[in-house]
């Protein structure tokens, strides 16, 4: 048992203090880990390259309402990780939120106990093929890190708050705004010499006004890693215009019509398709919409034309709009954390370009492996003619505007359908204008589908999502602490999309929710 | 050079198990080949617990700097946690994780402004720092409004408890631990056609709360979740997976997960799915019909429709820019008001040996059963006692004073507390209540629906797409055919006020329900127990078959 004096004395290696949203350096992550890895070398832990992971997330959010704050969070938390043993083979997997130095040395000690005897250990693998995946890389260089984010902590509260506070007060609606700011590095170091760093800040502000009755709601959001990019008054502005737009609703029948979808409904839709590039679920499975049997072995339509010409889909870590960190995170579903991932076309002109493989099947296969695309840009193939949601309206004799869905989820993997409920903004379009607000639909589609019926397409933007439960899901309750890698993430990973124009958009329900 | 296959594949047998096998938990006959050589306790290989003295210090610590830096109120959660978590790689070969985490979150009240801050370094130094800044930050959002609802005043709880558990899992070694999860994977090998996979998941802490007010508990939690699952056929080819149903979250030890038994019920398990995968399959078509839900579906669609729409945020649009509103609201216009069958009782019960069991809440409420709708009429919320002041006219009204009842619950401490379920029990039919097999007999045209795993559910919960995993055509009772590319589109309003009988106790099954909220959000989880149950109006769509 550790003794109250022992805990009374300094513990930690890092100084940090919540509010200013301090995180761990590159030299301090670089000195941690390595003295971790001297030690997991020491005890020989490894059933491969010995590596550790360290991630460090300060986040500040706040959620405001008409007349008080209901909530302010401010969140410091880091995670150690490495692999160990259990037994001569059973890969065990270690985490820890503690750094300082006794309580790594002990949570080090311990887990080595648990590997076999150096007699009993499998032979070596400096020679393995594995050895030589964890020797350095490069990495494509990205800009993740905005200063202003980082002060922004500082002010939300004295300055963003109080103009929220006041906007939703003097629309004499109910609204409720969270403005919530991350910051957060990592490192992923290997005794091969693979070094993985990273720093990022993200930010978003999301506000949602509702009518006093509850029967209309409008939303708006922004987010960006530069927080100088965020307009807190016009996000606003334009939830509480979209609440009062839409009062007096009409009820319209459900069917397919001409859909005019914000960028923020399109990511929605766009975010869920991440699982469909699984190259081993379309390949094995036939899961994905875009598995095919064909002659010659074929199980994929690689090569194939799947959406309209005009589109491009993309995940580029350098994505000025957004980006990610050029390597695989913990929690990665096709690769080893700190492993270089490089930027992926996956439909180029309409065509499927590429898929996601893990590392052992792109050996099978021949090919590069690659990480799911969780962040992704989709955007018109150059040269296309563009419209604005406005030109989009003017362009609409009868349509109907989606703002925003409920959260969107796959009912059906193989064709990649989805379903949801569009909220907070839905309106008829006729004869190139808004004609009046109507009552929410339920959709059941498929992107691919959609993607084959554009009528017009826009220039991308990033997204905000606010409230939007993970793409994937792992384990629940503690398991899911500490939080690690692509799902701890929030504001979510970047989703960079256009507003889109599309036919026969299957709205197949009404729906009651507001 | 082997690979590591090669390394499991060729490793010895020597000693495998002879711990599992001695203490009588499993049969040898269930043995194979796995390297076995971590045979001391999971907990030796774990840091040292930190001793529940310090983590009382810490916390009475931090209530001090709250205190002397002006708070109103303040309370705080403090916790050393462990985890281990074990499954199997590429389906075959057994991995595990191991976390530990050491940390707090503070609350602090100034007039009408909550502020929270969490952290992760256990220090005096660290944790009055912590305080000064959550009081500071709550200090300086005072400004931005009105005291919004007085917080719930409760009598301030002080002691400890412990969730005894027979066989702690952490006393088991990691060895054991894989050897049991290999054995329940060749189970199905047993069953033609069948497969069976495992995976679980255990955890413990200790966790203090303390308040301004002198409240100062210790509770030593214990978390089991082990699931197990019996499938056939191969993906989008009528591929069925079922739980078996033994396997659900609980607060328990290891002994949930051995013994002859259970292993004859994966079994059994196993045989069922291979019997089910036998009945002819057809389309379903459109129509509304009679249907009986067994108990898992009847939790898990409660679980996404029901309990959910009865968290207090929710009600007071404090998650209106988050997960949702709810159609259970106002308050007034719900409570007391018979919405649903009278056959419908729901009691939230974090008792022992339920999900997320404790002695008191993490505002440090006592917690004790608590009915939230009876025969039908919703009595109670799902709240916190920063937000339960809501409630004080319809406390009133019954004559009861304004008291919360232990639904507060942080799923780890470096989240403020959300008034949200935890376990949730629906009462069977006391009454000589039907099998599903019965209820199933007064049906002559209609369905059964076996397992519902989740359901999808729009921001007001008004209802939501449920896709069964098996669906099944009854005629003049009994199965006709098993139905394909079904989906139930689902009213919250109306799928419970169409409820027309529960099963019996024997038809108990678990669920568990996962949402999110909170800001940031986080994830939330109900284990719920419900009984099968027999609906009426039940819609059945098809989902389009469009070629892409």
């Amino acid at each position: 048992m550790h003794s109250l004096q022992s805990l009374d004395a300094p513990r930690t290696v890092r100084t940090h203090t919540p509010i200013a949203g301090r995180i761990l350096s590159q030299d301090e992550a670089m000195s941690l880990g390595k003295r971790l890895l001297d030690l997991i070398a020491t005890s020989a832990l490894g059933w491969r390259p010995p590596g550790v992971t360290i991630e460090h997330t300060v986040r500040s959010v706040l959620k405001v309402t008409n007349d008080h704050v209901l909530s302010s969070h401010d969140g410091d938390e880091v995670s150690v990780h490495f692999d160990g043993q259990g037994g001569s083979g059973i890969p065990m997997g270690i985490g820890t939120n503690q750094l300082d130095d006794a309580s790594l040395r002990q949570v080090v000690a311990k887990a080595a106990a648990m590997a076999p005897k150096v007699d009993e250990r499998p032979p070596s693998r400096t020679d393995d093929p594995e050895a030589e995946t964890f020797k350095p890389r490069t990495f494509t260089p990205v800009s993740l890190w905005h200063d202003p984010t980082i002060a922004a902590m500082d002010t939300i509260r004295g300055e963003t708050a109080p103009a929220l506070v006041e906007q939703i007060r003097a629309s004499q609606l109910m609204g409720v705004a969270t403005v919530g700011l991350s910051a957060r590095s990592a490192l992923y170091l290997y005794r091969g010499g693979l070094t993985a760093w990273s720093t990022e800040t993200d930010g978003e502000v999301t506000v949602t006004a509702r009518t006093l009755d509850g029967k209309t709601s409008g939303w708006s959001g922004q987010a960006s890693r530069n927080w100088s990019d965020i307009r807190p008054e016009t996000i606003a502005r334009d939830a509480i215009d979209l609440a009062n737009r839409g009062r007096n609703i009409v009820v319209l029948e459900p069917g397919r019509r001409v859909a005019i979808l914000s960028a923020t409904a399109v990511g929605q839709i766009v975010r869920s398709m991440a699982g469909s590039f699984d190259a081993y679920a379309t390949d094995e499975y036939q899961a994905t919409p875009f598995a095919l049997i064909g002659p010659g072995g074929r199980k994929n339509k690689l090569g194939m034309r799947v959406t309209d010409a005009r589109i491009m889909l993309s995940s580029d870590p350098t994505d000025p709009l957004g980006g990610y960190p050029p390597f695989f995170e913990a929690g990665s579903f096709n690769g080893m954390p700190g492993l270089p991932i490089a930027a992926a076309t996956w439909i180029d002109r309409g065509v499927l370009k590429n898929l996601s493989y893990n590392m052992s099947y792109a050996n099978q296969r021949g090919k590069t492996w690659n990480e799911l695309p969780f962040s992704m840009r989709l955007n018109a193939v150059p040269g296309t003619k563009t419209s604005t949601v406005e030109e989009m309206i003017a362009n609409c004799e009868d349509g109907i505007y989606v703002n925003r869905f409920s959260s969107v989820s796959v009912v059906d993997g193989k064709s990649g359908l989805m379903t949801g409920v569009t909220r907070d903004g839905c309106f008829r379009i006729k004869n190139g204008k808004f004609d009046r607000p109507i009552k929410n639909f339920r959709f059941i589609e498929s992107p691919m589908f959609m993607f084959n019926r554009l009528l017009g397409i826009g220039t991308p933007s990033r997204v905000a999502f606010g409230y939007a439960p993970p793409a994937t899901r792992g384990w629940t309750g503690f398991g899911s602490w500490p939080p690690t890698g692509r799902d701890s993430r929030w504001p979510m990973a970047p989703i960079i999309v256009p507003p889109m124009m599309v036919q026969d958009f299957n709205f197949s329900a009404l729906s009651d929710a507001v | 050079m082997p690979s590591r296959r090669d390394f499991l594949a060729s490793a010895s047998r020597a000693a495998i198990g002879a711990g599992m096998v001695g203490r009588g938990l499993l049969r040898p006959s269930l043995l194979h080949a796995i390297p076995m050589h971590a045979k001391q306790p999971l907990a030796s290989f774990g840091p040292d617990l930190v001793d529940a003295d310090a983590l009382r210090k810490f916390a009475t610590v931090a209530m001090d700097a709250a205190t002397k830096a002006g708070a109103d109120f303040a309370d705080i959660r403090i916790g050393m946690r462990r985890v281990f978590q074990m499954y199997l790689m590429d389906a075959v070969h057994p991995a595990g994780y191991m976390a530990f985490d050491y940390s707090y979150g503070i609350r602090a009240k100034i007039g009408g402004s909550w502020a929270f801050v969490a952290g992760a370094e256990p220090s005096v130094d660290g944790l009055t720092r912590a305080a000064n800044a959550a009081v500071s930050t709550a200090r300086g959002l005072q400004k931005l409004g009105k005291t919004p609802l007085e917080f719930v005043k409760m009598p301030p709880a002080k002691g400890e408890w412990r969730a005894e558990v027979p066989i702690d899992p952490f006393s088991v070694s990691p060895d054991d631990h894989a050897m049991l999860l290999m054995a329940f994977s060749k189970i199905g090998e047993r069953v033609m056609t069948t497969n069976t996979g495992a995976s679980w998941m255990w955890g413990a802490e200790t966790r203090v709360f303390a308040s301004s007010d002198g409240a100062l508990v210790t509770q030593h939690l214990a978390e089991s979740q082990p699931w197990v699952t019996a499938s056939s056929g191969r993906f989008g080819e009528g591929r069925v997976e079922l739980a078996v149903t033994d396997f659900f979250p609980r607060t328990a030890g290891f002994e949930v997960i051995v013994g002859d038994a259970l292993q004859d019920r994966v079994r059994a398990r196993a045989e069922e799915v291979r019997r089910l995968m036998s009945y002819p399959r057809g389309t379903a078509e459109i129509g509304r019909y009679d249907a009986v839900f067994d108990g898992r579906s009847v939790a898990a669609v409660l679980g996404s429709t029901l309990l959910p729409a009865l968290e207090l945020a929710r009600v007071l649009n404090e998650e209106a820019d988050g997960a949702g509103t709810t159609y259970l609201a106002p308050a007034s216009d719900v409570l007391g008001k018979q919405l649903f069958s009278p056959a419908l009782n729901v009691t939230t019960d974090r008792t022992m040996p339920h999900l997320g069991a404790a002695k008191w809440d993490d505002e440090g409420v006592e917690i004790h059963p608590h009915p939230v709708v009876e025969r039908g009429t919703v009595v109670d919320y799902f709240g916190t006692r920063a937000n339960l002041g809501a409630l004080s006219d319809w406390y009133a009204s019954r004559g009861q004073p304004l008291a919360a009842h232990g639904t507060a619950v942080a799923w780890n401490v470096m989240r403020a507390p959300v008034g949200a379920p935890t376990a949730v029990t629906v009462a069977p039919n006391v009454n000589g209540g039907a099998s599903v097999e019965e209820m199933a007999k007064q049906i002559r045209n209609g369905l059964i629906v076996r397992t519902v795993w989740g359901m999808e559910t729009d921001q007001q919960l008004m209802g939501g797409l449920c896709q069964p995993e098996l669906l099944f055509e009854v005629k003049r009772g009994a199965i006709t055919r098993r139905l394909e590319g079904a989906v139930l589109p689902i009213s919250s309003k109306l799928i419970w006020r169409d409820l027309k009988q529960l099963g019996n106790a024997s038809t108990m099954e678990y669920a568990v329900s996962k949402q999110y909220g909170g800001a940031p959000w986080a994830e939330k989880q109900a284990a719920v127990h419900a009984p099968a149950g027999l609906f009426s109006n039940v819609d059945v769509t098809l989902l389009p078959r469009e070629q892409i």
